[in-house]
């Protein structure tokens, strides 16, 4: 691959935080940017960071976000040579990557062979099973009538998974704990595939009982250069998506992490990959040798979880994206890549974690305000910004960075508060509960923890002190004078911020 | 500034609690509740003030709390009545697949409809054996959380 030389302008094809988030860094490369708007996103933040928007219309996503011809316009027309996808919507679609390139636009990512392979769940399992990787048990195979797969899922036994192929994020995904449940569960997957994806072809795998749920981070240049920047580990999980990532993973030991790191680059190799990308693991801890791991697939786009990694190795990977893309030689050897403290990221979804993870709707009123050194807080809303369902539930990313494990959640038990984003129903206490739980705090994070720990993670009973100290605070709001009545996002909000230190006593 | 007596019925998070006094004493605030007596002085919390649904999100120590006053317009627990045999949207969503019919016997734990919402689906489920009796929405509706869906009879 030739160089394709400094980009003049590049199109961000996605919304919200992360958005924002690649804005940034043009910003820092002093490349402008350009950000797409749907009708009902036009006041999200990432529009006030791109220096020219293009508006997509309305409707459903395929006619806005996901709608290829008019993303390829807009770069077009507003002389755009490069795209960054961000993660979902377009991020790993071939089709879009080929087209990109037949209009002679950079795709900012992998190529799209590279991409087809790793979307495709069963190809990619066949061409790593080649490279000498460790899989998973399962069935992989072509057949998907549901009378061949409910033969195979008899041969694997219980419990087993069914995940779509195309697959990713939990969509299209079924644990199935008991045959007699199997055809019902695969029908739902299936038409849950068709949706997400347009591909209801799925693959069966053995489910294994205790996993952690471990991931490395890559990133390759068109000269042959494969870097690992080590990894995450993503155990703590809710509807099979994850809410809390950290790195340096508590699981592994120095042996283990090289382990994991060099079979992530063997695969870098041997698809002669390009761009960053994330290959997750399975990790067994009850396998001997100290646990063993088995790849489950390669998200070949930029991670959610991407900042903690960039907090422990204080690289840029969107940078590295940009520059792989135009075809530079990354000025990097593996050995500068070391981790240094641990990081650790929380999800912040508008959901009930008291009513199954539910989505829920309403207004941001208050997002807060933090200046805790060491933090991120990712995040493309603005104060009042409605949430509706049309888009993706999670609202924010909050990221801390400290010298230990211990360090870096007593920092997120903080920094919660600090930007507490008040106005509607999350799962910050859940993830406060979470972050106090003995087994978290020991490192017992496994990908079942959320079902595990249900009772434990449950709102405890409000004590007479708490229902005092809520009294309290609401009679004392009522009392205060609005700070944002004129400048608040919605007239009439008495939007009190009242906060001074100190405890409370009991009389 | 003296003494000044609020409501004394909350409902915090959807639960009505009575205190026997909530009073402003200067600089600090003295709850009562159930003989228990509580002084607070520079109480930290955050709080904004939701004129639509007309609570108070309040963050006091490491947990939020929606409040709202007992005599306040919502009453959350009116679109609660019928039991178990009303069922309800338990998110904002769209409908994308009625599986059952007005008139169908019906088993406990049957699919009855899918919702959908952020392109996870959700399974409503016969909480016990019956007949159904009405059909509140149509394949492909967008439905408010809370909206009636569906109901089940003998």
């Amino acid at each position: 691959m030739k160089a394709v030389g400094p980009f003049r302008k590049i199109l961000v094809a996605n919304r919200s935080e992360i958005a924002v988030r690649i804005m940034n860094t043009c910003r820092l490369m002093d490349i402008p940017t350009v950000g797409l708007f749907a009708e009902d996103d036009r006041h999200s933040l990432h529009l006030d960071m791109a220096r020219e928007t293009y508006g997509l219309g309305g409707g459903e996503l395929h006619e806005t976000y996901l709608n290829v011809d008019k993303i390829l316009k807009a770069a077009e027309s507003l002389g755009a040579d490069a795209i960054h996808p961000g993660y979902g919507l377009l991020s790993e679609r071939a089709d879009f990557c080929r087209a990109c390139g037949e209009r002679g636009i950079v795709f900012i990512g992998p190529t799209p062979e590279a991409m087809a392979l790793m979307g495709d769940k069963r190809a990619s399992k066949e061409a790593m099973e080649k490279l000498g990787v460790p899989l998973i048990p399962g069935y992989h195979g072509r057949d998907n009538d549901p009378k061949q797969l409910l033969k195979e899922a008899k041969r694997l036994g219980t419990p087993l998974l069914i995940k779509a192929s195309a697959g990713g994020g939990g969509k299209g995904m079924r644990l199935v704990e008991d045959l007699s449940t199997f055809s019902e569960h695969l029908a739902s997957a299936m038409r849950e595939a068709q949706n997400a994806f347009g591909d209801d072809r799925v693959i069966l795998e053995k489910f294994i009982t205790n996993p952690r749920h471990i991931e490395v981070q890559v990133l390759s240049d068109a000269h042959g250069g494969h870097f690992h920047f080590w990894e995450r580990e993503c155990s703590i999980q809710r509807r099979h998506q994850k809410i809390i990532e950290e790195t340096p993973s508590p699981a592994l030991d120095q042996t283990l992490r090289e382990k994991i790191c060099e079979a992530a680059l063997t695969i870098c190799r041997g698809i002669d990959y390009l761009g960053a990308g994330t290959v997750e693991f399975i990790f067994d801890e009850a396998s001997g040798g100290g646990g063993q791991f088995y790849f489950l697939e390669m998200n070949t786009r930029l991670q959610v979880e991407h900042p903690i990694t960039e907090m422990v190795t204080g690289y840029d990977l969107v940078e590295g994206q940009i520059r792989a893309a135009r075809g530079e030689k990354l000025n990097l050897t593996q050995e500068e890549i070391t981790q240094r403290g641990y990081a650790l990221e929380v999800r912040l979804y508008a959901e009930d974690p008291d009513a199954g993870f539910l989505p829920t709707t309403g207004t941001v009123r208050s997002i807060g305000e933090s200046r805790l050194p060491g933090i991120r807080l990712e995040c493309g809303l603005k104060e009042g910004a409605s949430i509706g369902i049309q888009y993706d539930p999670m609202m924010a990313k909050l990221c801390t960075h400290a010298l230990s494990r211990e360090g870096s959640i007593e920092k997120m038990r903080h920094l919660l508060n600090d930007y507490p984003f008040l106005g509607l129903s999350t799962n910050r206490d859940y993830l406060q509960r979470i972050l106090a739980h003995p087994h978290f705090r020991e490192g017992k994070t496994f990908t079942h923890f959320v079902q595990t720990h249900k009772k434990d993670l449950s709102p405890p009973k409000l004590q007479n002190r708490e229902l005092a100290a809520i009294a309290a605070a609401y009679t004392l709001s009522e009392k205060e004078p609005s700070f944002s009545q004129e400048n608040g996002p919605q007239g009439g909000l008495r939007d009190s911020l009242f906060k001074t230190l100190g405890g409370f006593r009991n009389g | 500034m003296g003494k000044q007596l609020l409501k004394k019925t909350l409902v915090i998070d959807e639960r009505e609690v009575t205190f026997d006094d909530i009073a402003i004493k200067g600089d600090r605030v003295v709850v009562k509740i159930q003989e228990e007596s509580f002084e607070f002085t520079n109480l930290e919390f955050r709080s904004v003030f939701d004129p639509g649904l007309g609570k108070t999100h309040l963050l006091v120590g490491q947990r939020s709390h929606w409040v709202e006053k007992r005599d306040g317009i919502f009453k959350g627990e009116t679109s609660l009545e019928g039991g178990d045999d009303r069922y309800e949207a338990p998110m904002p969503g769209k409908v994308i697949k009625i599986v059952v019919s007005e008139g169908k016997k019906v088993k406990k734990g049957a699919p009855l409809m899918i919702l959908e919402a952020m392109k996870m689906e959700h399974t409503i489920r016969a909480k016990r054996d019956g007949i159904v009796q009405k059909i509140h929405c149509l394949c492909g509706d967008q439905v408010p959380v809370r909206a009636s869906l569906l109901e089940l009879g003998e």
